[in-house]
This record gives C-alpha cells, sequence and structure tokens, in this order.
C-alpha cells in the first residue's frame, strides 16, 4: 500500500461508507475497511459516540488525512414533521430553487437552528490541525429521502420519531410532514454549513456526488438504509466510486 | 344679604378641581370619563408606539382581552427565537415606532403608497431593514429582504384592517430621516445598524403642526381601510435618551411631550372614536411619588407600569363588566420585565 493514510470517523453516516460498529466494551483501534485496496482505515464505533472516541480519532490523525463525517440528521430530527402549518424560506446562494407561497423564514435563522447540530464541529477541526501532518476533509452527508409513503413507513419503526409524533399530538399515521422540498432545501443549509466549517478551519469540504441523487436530488431509492435517515452500504460503494480519487487529492 | 355669584366652577364635579381630586381622593382611574369603555370582550386590540406601548399586552391578554397578533412566529421557530427590540411584543413585528411620521410611513408602506429609497443596507453579507434595524434574523440576499419585508408589511397590514381598536403611544418627535424622499428612520442610522451619513441623513424635530397633521392623517388612512377603528392614542411618560437638539435634555423632553400630548387631545376632539388616555399624567404628575421612576429618573418602575394599566382596566370590560375603579393587576414581575425592554432610543447613547 502507497500513498497517505486515510481515517474514516465520524458520526452516523460514516456508517455508510464503511465504518463497522462494535461492541460497546471494545477497545479503540483502527481497521482497514474493503476500499481502495486497504488504504482507507475506520475507526469503529462502540456503541455512541463519546469523548473517549473522539480522542482516539485525534490519536489515530497523525500523518493521516482524516475523513470526517459530521451529524447531517440535524434539519430532519427538528423539521421532518411540520408543526401547525407549512414554512419555506430562500437560499442566498441557490436562486434557482423556488419559494413556496407560505410563512417566509428567514435563512439566517433556518442556519442558526440548524448549525447548534455543528457547535462541537469547530473545536474539534481546530484539535485535528493541531496534530502533526494530520489533514481533514470534511464529508457532505446523505440527503433527504423524497418518498413520503415508504417514509412514513420507515419513521414508524422509530422510537424518536414516534415520541417526537407523539409529543406534537399525532399519530404517525396521519401527521403531516415537512414539505419533502423544504427538506431538501433543508439539508442543502446543512451541506452549506458544513462546508463554511470546513473553510474556516483551513480543511477541505467533499459534498456528496451527484450519482447518490435522483432526478429531483432525493437519496435514490436504492440507496436508502431501512430508517428514516441514514444510508446504505450501496451508498458507500457509489460514494467512493466517485469520489476516492477527490478525497485523495483533497 | 349678598348672593354667591353663579359660574360655572359652581356646578362642576369633584374632578374638576385640584383640591379634591388631585391634592385629595386621587385616582388614576378617573382621568377617564366612566362614559367610555376603552376596550369590550369582543374587541381586538392592536397597538404600537414607542417602548411603552409594549407594557399593555400582557396586563390585557391576562384580563382577558384579545391581543391581536398578526405576524407571530412560525410554530416550527418559536421556541428558538430570542429577538429584542420589541419585533415579537406588538400585533405585527414591527418593533418600536417612536414618531407618528414613522406610524403613517409604514401604513403606507403596507399599502403600497410609499416605497424608501433607502430601503436596505448591506452590512457584510446580510441585508438590514433602516426601519427595523435591530432586527436578529437579517436576509442573506436582496431577493430575500424584499420578500421577507412583504411579509411582514401584508401582516401589519392585516392587523391594522383587523382590529377594532388601536392602542398608540406617542414618544418621540426627534428623528433621523433620509434626505431624499423624508423617510423616517426609528433610530439614527450607525447606531443600531448602518452608517450615519451627514450627506444623506439628517435630524428633524417634529413641530406640534405636524405632528398633528400626521396623527390626522394616519387616523384618516386607516380608516379607509378599517372605517370602524377606534383608537386608544397614549403618550408615553419616560423622558427622551438624548436630544439631538444640542439643548439640554430636559427641556428637550418637555418640548417633545408637550407636541405629542397636544397632538392626542387634537385627534381627541377632532376625530369620534379617538380617547385620550392619560398614562403620561398618571405617571409624571405632581400626585405620582416618586417610585414611579428608576433611579435615574428616566426609566418608569413596574408599580408605575401596574397603575397606568390598572387604571386602563378599569375602563375596559373585563369579565363582563366594566370595573370603574382602579385594580390590582398582574404581579410586578411581569412589569419588570416589560420595563427593562430594549428600546432603539436607548442605543443612542451607547
Amino acid at each position: 500500500m502507497t500513498g497517505r493514510r486515510l481515517l474514516l470517523a465520524g458520526h452516523s453516516h460514516s456508517t455508510a461508507l464503511g465504518v463497522p460498529n462494535t461492541s460497546p466494551d471494545a477497545p479503540f483501534g483502527a481497521v482497514p475497511i474493503d476500499i481502495a485496496g486497504g488504504r482507507v482505515i475506520a475507526l469503529p464505533v462502540p456503541g455512541s459516540r463519546t469523548p473517549a472516541y473522539w480522542d482516539a480519532v485525534v490519536e489515530q490523525s497523525v500523518d493521516t488525512t482524516v475523513l470526517l463525517v459530521w451529524n447531517g440528521n440535524q434539519h430532519l430530527a427538528k423539521f421532518l414533521f411540520e408543526a401547525g402549518k407549512p414554512f419555506d424560506f430562500y437560499i442566498a446562494n441557490r436562486p434557482d430553487i423556488a419559494v413556496q407561497p407560505v410563512d417566509l423564514i428567514p435563512e439566517s435563522l433556518i442556519r442558526e437552528i440548524l448549525d447548534r447540530g455543528n457547535a462541537l464541529l469547530q473545536p474539534f477541526l481546530k484539535r485535528l490541525q493541531g496534530v502533526p501532518g494530520c489533514k481533514t476533509v470534511l464529508l457532505g452527508t446523505p440527503p433527504p429521502k423524497g418518498d413520503d409513503g415508504v417514509l412514513r413507513q420507515l419513521v414508524s419503526k422509530e422510537v424518536y420519531f414516534v415520541e417526537m409524533a407523539e409529543r406534537m399530538g399525532f399519530d404517525l399515521n396521519t401527521i403531516t410532514f415537512t414539505d419533502r422540498l423544504v427538506r431538501r432545501k433543508l439539508w442543502l443549509v446543512v451541506q452549506d454549513l458544513l462546508a463554511e466549517a470546513a473553510d474556516a478551519a483551513g480543511s477541505a469540504f467533499m459534498p456528496v456526488p451527484e450519482a447518490v441523487m435522483d432526478d429531483e436530488g432525493f437519496l435514490k431509492k436504492e440507496l436508502w438504509r431501512e430508517d428514516a435517515t441514514h444510508a446504505n452500504p450501496e451508498y458507500g460503494r457509489v460514494f467512493w466510486d466517485s469520489m476516492l480519487s477527490k478525497v485523495i487529492a483533497a | 344679604m349678598t348672593e354667591v355669584a353663579k359660574h360655572p366652577y359652581k356646578t362642576a364635579p369633584d374632578r374638576s378641581f385640584w383640591s379634591r381630586a388631585v391634592a385629595q381622593s386621587y385616582n388614576s382611574a378617573d382621568l377617564t370619563s366612566f362614559e367610555t369603555v376603552l376596550i369590550t370582550k369582543n374587541d381586538k386590540v392592536v397597538s404600537a408606539g414607542s417602548c411603552f406601548a409594549s407594557n399593555l399586552v400582557p396586563y390585557l391578554e391576562r384580563s382577558g382581552l384579545t391581543y391581536h397578533r398578526t405576524e407571530t412566529m412560525h410554530p416550527a421557530f418559536s421556541d428558538h427565537v430570542d429577538e429584542t427590540f420589541g419585533y415579537a411584543e406588538f400585533s405585527a413585528s414591527y418593533g418600536n415606532i417612536y414618531t407618528v411620521r414613522q406610524l403613517l410611513q409604514l401604513l403606507r408602506r403596507c399599502r403600497g403608497q410609499f416605497t424608501p429609497e433607502e430601503s436596505f443596507w448591506i452590512d457584510k453579507h446580510s441585508y438590514v431593514d433602516p426601519f427595523r434595524p435591530g432586527l436578529k434574523y437579517r436576509a442573506r440576499s436582496e431577493r430575500e429582504f424584499h420578500a421577507l419585508t412583504r411579509q411582514h408589511l401584508d401582516r401589519t397590514f392585516s392587523a391594522f384592517k383587523e382590529a377594532t381598536v388601536f392602542v398608540l403611544t406617542l414618544g418621540l418627535t426627534e428623528s433621523w430621516v433620509s434626505n431624499a424622499d423624508g423617510a423616517v428612520f426609528p433610530a439614527c442610522p450607525g447606531t443600531i445598524a448602518g452608517q450615519f451619513d451627514a450627506n444623506r441623513h439628517k435630524f428633524h424635530n417634529f413641530t406640534v403642526g405636524e405632528v398633528e397633521l400626521d396623527l390626522a392623517t394616519f387616523i384618516s388612512e386607516v380608516r379607509q381601510i378599517n372605517p370602524d377603528l377606534r383608537f386608544i392614542v397614549t403618550v408615553s411618560p419616560v423622558p427622551l435618551v438624548a436630544t439631538a437638539t444640542g439643548g439640554h435634555v430636559l427641556p428637550a423632553s418637555t418640548y417633545s411631550k408637550s407636541v405629542l400630548r397636544v397632538a392626542a387631545e387634537s385627534a381627541a376632539h377632532r376625530f369620534t372614536g379617538v380617547t385620550y388616555f392619560p398614562a403620561y399624567e398618571i405617571v409624571t404628575g405632581p400626585q405620582a411619588p416618586d417610585s414611579f421612576f428608576k433611579d435615574d429618573k428616566r426609566d418608569v418602575t413596574p408599580e408605575a407600569v401596574d397603575t397606568v394599566m390598572a387604571a386602563m382596566l378599569a375602563h375596559c370590560e373585563i369579565h363582563g363588566q366594566v370595573a370603574r375603579k382602579a385594580r390590582a393587576t398582574a404581579p410586578v414581575r411581569i412589569s419588570e420585565v416589560l420595563v427593562d425592554a430594549e428600546c432603539e432610543e436607548v442605543m443612542a447613547e451607547r
């Protein structure tokens, strides 16, 4: 194996890219994954991502390019269900996207809310910046799922969303989803925020490839994992096929 | 035996005499005629004006009266918004409106009759509304700015159109205006946002004639869209933070309040359905205790706000009745929050 070591780490969307889960009491240790002939290694996640996990990422990042996946579900965690009435918003750098004649929300407010999911990202990027020989590439997160009928079935299996619907006074059979086009715009904002965070920290940002999206910009159905938000390992394959050379060059 | 001469004071009621209505037996509710019911249970109240104008909202709502809101934060975001400068306090998010000209301008903007030349300022990558300069969530593109502003103006228009009672608190005569078209800013450019430019911005202290005309014009024009709208006009008892006249702030403040008081009285005489409510007198009259002002002698205390609102609510239909006497109002802690509300005007001192 030649070339620079690549370490894949981060939040749950990294699983689709090849990061294995492991038992909660397993020690942290990087393992090669089946990408680029073992050139990419990953840090398996023992349960949740504790401070010790992030410490382990830092320890493994000397002379390494860290491929970091950061959150990427905050738009759905907050806005999957419509709260009383629809809303829409403009995206400053996407003037091509139409806005519906419903309650208009300032993009700056949307960004503030979604950016809360990145509160610890900047300090972490700064930490990695201080590691000798470490470069960081922040990876884009999967686009939202656009088929509301199938999505409703998947959501009904997830405790988080079932409880969220209950708190809002609805059951999952009747609750209205936030308009799918708005959900996609929220995801675009999340991607913008990741790109800006990377730029601010002197890191690179690698958006998701077009190949994972359908004609409307939603996650291709064959790349869905059986839940509300995540992609499947096939997504990882498409991602690496499209992006590996760019990641290496980043 | 000499017959005592008859004269009008002989038959005047007790309230006409200082000795009987102020020196003794003073009741703040008596300052308004009990022939007038200010707000009934079926009324929809909107309010506008200076910081003091937002004080009444929680009192009305706690009394079962309806404060009409047409621009509230979307429920998906209501727990995230942290607006200052009163944008969340009024029927629509116009914030504090200090001069009558500014209010008239707002109405005309709502109706598409006036478009300020200085319609936005650019600050780094955000678009600042010069007429709501403290708005926290600014637009990020000109397209978004115009859409958000139109939404705001449409909702303000709805508030003015749908209300049955308009509570208007007159606050200031001093203002900063655009040289280009006379557009009035709520705060001097540069104090909260934007940049002061002596070539584009000038100071103007409205005269009594101007304020009278602006107030009469506002009432007439808003009644074009809402003919039955009643008004309760008050004058804020809060003195000026600062004057731009170059003179001492105390006489400048007296001038300002005097002009506003005269204009309010003129409107009440000129129009049916316009009532002057003496919040100013209740707080600043010689009968008022020292405790109505904080140590800075400018900010009113919760006690003062409670007293004003008790007097107002005495003339409102609450639980099917008009009390006709001042009654205890909401807990003081509410008004503590209110009197500490941020005003753009204060920024002139910073």
